[in-house]
């Protein structure tokens, strides 16, 4: 248990980094959707493109912390030298493509007439870098001595995350940009999608504590690293059912809101969604911080 | 109970290796007792370097040691999480990972590592992979990890009197002492 909890506390800047990153480019991914393939209003489109700094602040807070737990950042600038070769420069690399682009496209959009050809070009290869972010982010725990993180549900859970906390965030930025914000049936595709991932993600945790019991190297057993697997996983698991419920949708109040009426109750859908989003992202810290806990290599390393 | 351990620390090389030298310690020597040892053993292909971000555990290989090259070491631990030896690890105040490097300076100059001259008993030698393993077998020995996993230059003799953990044969006379 202390040998589980001093890595993940020493690592926690990582468990920052894993929890809102993936969550934050997917759900830029899934803002910028509407953008490439809709056929949104010059001004919406103005509206959209202020909003798509949420998800790259996100992504960029979960780097930052990523950062602070380096020793010599001055070095950082040779990560570059191990691309395609060392899992961990593939994932600065795309993290870094993905915030330079989604950052200049924000810039860009900004200008007076951005054009909507380049807007879509420019966000598509945003997309793609987002994409491929999240990845190496999925490959970047393949270590082939540490033996607990080499289970499938490693790769697995990274992303059934992203997939679990990116439709909160872009539901929460289409609460606050009002009734133009997308269509009614690409929200409930999204609510839709975070439904099922709260399933599918206590599924693989649920997968990953009978992977865990058989694990053990010289000095500890996998499954004393982490004692309270199934406390850890309740907690994720109410987390994520309270972000469902605080999401529900109010057709009546979100109506009340986006007919802009000025009243405090336009702020109610919003304000849940926002709400919704932090409950799920918790959540999805809880098992993050499982995840360092339950770090184990095939020999004396804990 | 105590573990002990005879072991030898390999040189890593792909040169061809003369006939190994007759060791100039007496056999008993030669299989004397360490009761402690924090290994820090020499990999043929170690597994954290492929975690470093920055190759800054390679560029060494030609002098027969990894390394740490503290001018591109950004000391971000993925080399001490990946390694089963629990070898490398960040120095804070050094702002980049550590680890043993075999005294390559002291290699150089043709001498053994320090860890090598110091033991009071014997125990450890330092040569050619071929030499050493005739001295010993690869370790692959409790609580270390599968040879076959770390493929480490380290060969190690145990001691006749060495049990798994497992067995039934012997009891822990004194918990605490292994822990």
């Amino acid at each position: 248990m202390e040998l589980g909890l001093q890595t993940a506390l020493r690592e926690i800047t990582l468990v920052f980094f894993t929890t809102l990153a993936p969550s934050g480019a997917l759900a830029f991914v899934l803002m910028a959707l509407p953008l490439i393939f809709g056929k949104t209003p010059q001004h919406i489109r103005a509206t959209f493109n202020k909003f798509l700094c949420v998800p790259l602040l996100i992504s960029m807070v979960g780097l930052v912390a990523s950062a602070t737990h380096l020793g010599n950042p001055s070095n950082a600038l040779y990560v570059f030298l191990g691309v395609g070769q060392s899992p961990l420069s593939n994932e600065v690399f795309f993290a870094v493509v993905f915030l330079a682009l989604g950052g200049l496209y924000w810039l860009y959009s900004f200008t007076l007439k951005p054009s909507v050809a380049l807007s879509q070009l420019w966000l598509s290869m945003a997309s793609i870098a987002a994409l491929g972010f999240i990845g190496a982010v999925c490959l970047a725990y393949d270590a082939r001595t540490v033996i607990t993180w080499q289970l499938p549900t490693g790769p697995l859970s990274v992303l059934a995350n992203a997939l679990l906390g990116a439709p909160y965030i872009t539901l929460a930025c289409f609460a606050w940009i009002g009734e133009e914000g997308s269509s009614t049936k690409y929200q409930t595709v999204l609510r839709t999608l975070a439904a099922t991932m709260v399933v599918v993600n206590a599924g693989i945790y649920a997968w990953q504590w009978f992977a865990l019991s058989d694990l053990a190297n010289a000095r500890v057993s996998a499954a004393d690293l982490v004692p309270h697997y199934w406390l850890y996983w309740t907690v994720f698991v109410l987390l994520e059912a309270a972000a469902l419920l605080v999401s529900r949708h109010d057709k009546a109040r979100f109506a009340c809101c986006t007919e802009g009426k000025a009243s405090s109750s336009r702020f109610v859908l919003p304000a849940k969604l926002t709400t919704a989003a932090l409950l799920s992202l918790a959540g999805i810290f809880v098992m993050r911080f499982v995840f360092y806990m339950m770090h184990m290599t095939v020999g004396l390393g804990v | 109970m105590t573990w002990v351990l005879a072991m030898t620390i390999a040189k890593s090389t792909n040169a061809p290796v003369a006939k190994p030298p007759r060791p100039k310690t007496a056999p008993f020597l030669r299989r004397a007792l360490v009761t402690t040892c924090r290994l820090r053993a020499a990999i043929v292909h170690p597994r954290c370097a492929p975690r470093c971000v920055l190759r800054a555990l390679w560029p060494k290989m030609r002098k027969r040691a990894w390394c740490v090259d503290a001018k591109r070491c950004i000391g971000c631990g993925y080399c001490h999480l990946a390694c089963p030896y629990n070898a490398p690890h960040v120095d804070a105040e050094k702002g980049h990972s550590v680890k043993c490097d075999g005294c390559r300076d002291l290699v150089a100059q043709g001498k053994t590592p320090i860890c090598v001259a110091a033991c009071p008993a014997r125990a450890l030698q330092f040569g050619d992979v071929d030499a050493m393993a005739a001295l010993g077998e690869r370790a692959d020995i409790f609580p270390l990890p599968p040879a076959d996993t770390t493929y480490p230059n380290l060969f190690i003799k145990p001691n006749r009197d060495m049990r798994t953990p497992d067995a039934q044969d012997v009891a822990l006379a004194n918990e605490a002492e292994v822990k």
